[in-house]
């Protein structure tokens, strides 16, 4: 099995970024990130994030350093909570606007 | 019967009596031979007599013949199903005071034996476990975000457990991902955490075979070569000193919760 030969290639390999300062990292990007699609929420956005996520073109840095900072499946995984978090959201919004209907 | 009785009615009102007589003699005997008991056994006089007439007079008994025979069959068919359902009652009730005998049923068998590495790389067995009070938790250093937490829960249960309880537990995490969790990796993953947590590693198919003696779910997605995540149920399991699993406790308890939990479990067994 390949993967069974990845772990008895490096035995003693220590993956340093899913360690606390690297995950902390990771985190203070991603969440700089967002804040900078929720500020930039007016401007049309045309960049491609991972799941169908689009942000403007004003959070290009952020998303470089969110993208360097974290491995690309957690970004991947992140950017699908955030998706999620707003369809529900969105979907709990248009509940109100709707009134008695 | 009610047809052909209707067309005689309807033919001797319209058509010729002759016609309808003689139609009558040709089929009615032959063609329909419940006709001929019913005029054998209104004893008219037999076949001799007018077919017409015997039509006629016979309508009404055998209206009442129905009804005499449908009353009793209708009754005796509402007893018998009543006393089915009553005996089909009886059949299924469980009688009082048996209730607590035939409820006994052992619970799925959780747990089982294993042999793993721990982060020293000595052989680790279930046999480790006897004797002690046991955390035991399923997870892969490279999550996102529930491990970490999961983690931090734990060591956040076993410093308030020992301060706050005195009760001392045994903190062990087993990887899902043995693969990228190797004996030194973890013990540096874990050491950030508190370094009481002991994390057992080992053979991927060692660690699938325990999986699943505590019927644990993962399953890699997001695969991109060595860059995967593993989705997993992230439970805890209590495990008690004669190696019985005590307690499951899934990821919605906090430090504070699961340490009263823990606590009340551990009371329980030494009270008894």
């Amino acid at each position: 099995m390949a993967s069974e030969a990845y772990a008895s290639r490096n035995p003693d390999q220590v993956h340093t970024d899913v360690l606390l300062q690297a995950r902390q990292a990771c985190y203070k990007a991603r969440d700089a990130f967002y804040d900078c699609v929720k500020n930039q929420s007016d401007k049309k956005p045309t960049e491609l994030g991972c799941v169908g996520l689009l942000y403007p073109a004003e959070c290009k840095k952020a998303r470089l350093a969110y993208e360097n900072s974290c491995r690309p499946s957690w970004v991947k995984h992140f950017d699908r909570l955030y998706c999620k978090e707003k369809r529900v959201q969105r979907l709990l919004d248009d509940k109100e606007t709707r009134g008695g209907v | 019967m009610v047809p052909v009785s209707r067309f005689i009615f309807f033919a001797s009102k319209h058509a010729p009596m002759q016609h309808s007589l003689s139609l009558l003699r040709r089929f009615s005997p032959s063609r329909n031979p419940q006709s001929r008991s019913y005029t054998k056994s209104t004893k008219h006089g037999g076949e001799k007599r007018e077919t017409q007439h015997v039509y006629t007079i016979e309508e009404p008994q055998r209206e009442k013949s129905y009804a005499t025979f449908i009353l009793p069959a209708a009754l005796l068919g509402f007893g018998g199903l009543a006393a089915f359902l009553r005996y089909n009652d009886e059949r299924r009730a469980i009688p009082r005071g048996e209730t607590q005998k035939e409820q006994f049923c052992p619970g799925p068998v959780i747990g089982g034996p294993f042999s793993l590495i721990d982060t020293e790389k000595r052989v680790v067995t279930e046999r480790d476990f006897l004797g002690k009070w046991v955390l035991l938790y399923f997870g892969y250093t490279s999550s996102p975000d529930i491990g970490p937490e999961q983690v931090k829960t734990m060591a956040e249960t076993i410093d308030k457990l020992e301060s706050q309880e005195n009760l001392k537990l045994l903190p062990v995490f087993v990887t899902l991902d043995p693969q990228r969790d190797t004996p030194t990796h973890l013990r540096a993953y874990l050491k950030e955490f508190d370094p009481r947590i002991v994390g057992f590693t080992g053979a991927p198919g060692a660690v699938r075979q325990m999986a699943l003696e505590y019927r644990v779910f993962f399953r890699k997605i997001e695969e991109d070569k060595d860059d995967y995540l593993v989705e997993a149920n992230h439970n805890f399991y209590l495990i008690g000193p004669n190696k019985e699993v005590v307690k499951c406790f899934g990821p919605e308890y906090n430090a504070e919760h699961l340490t009263e939990a823990i606590a009340k479990e551990m009371k329980r067994k030494a009270a008894s």
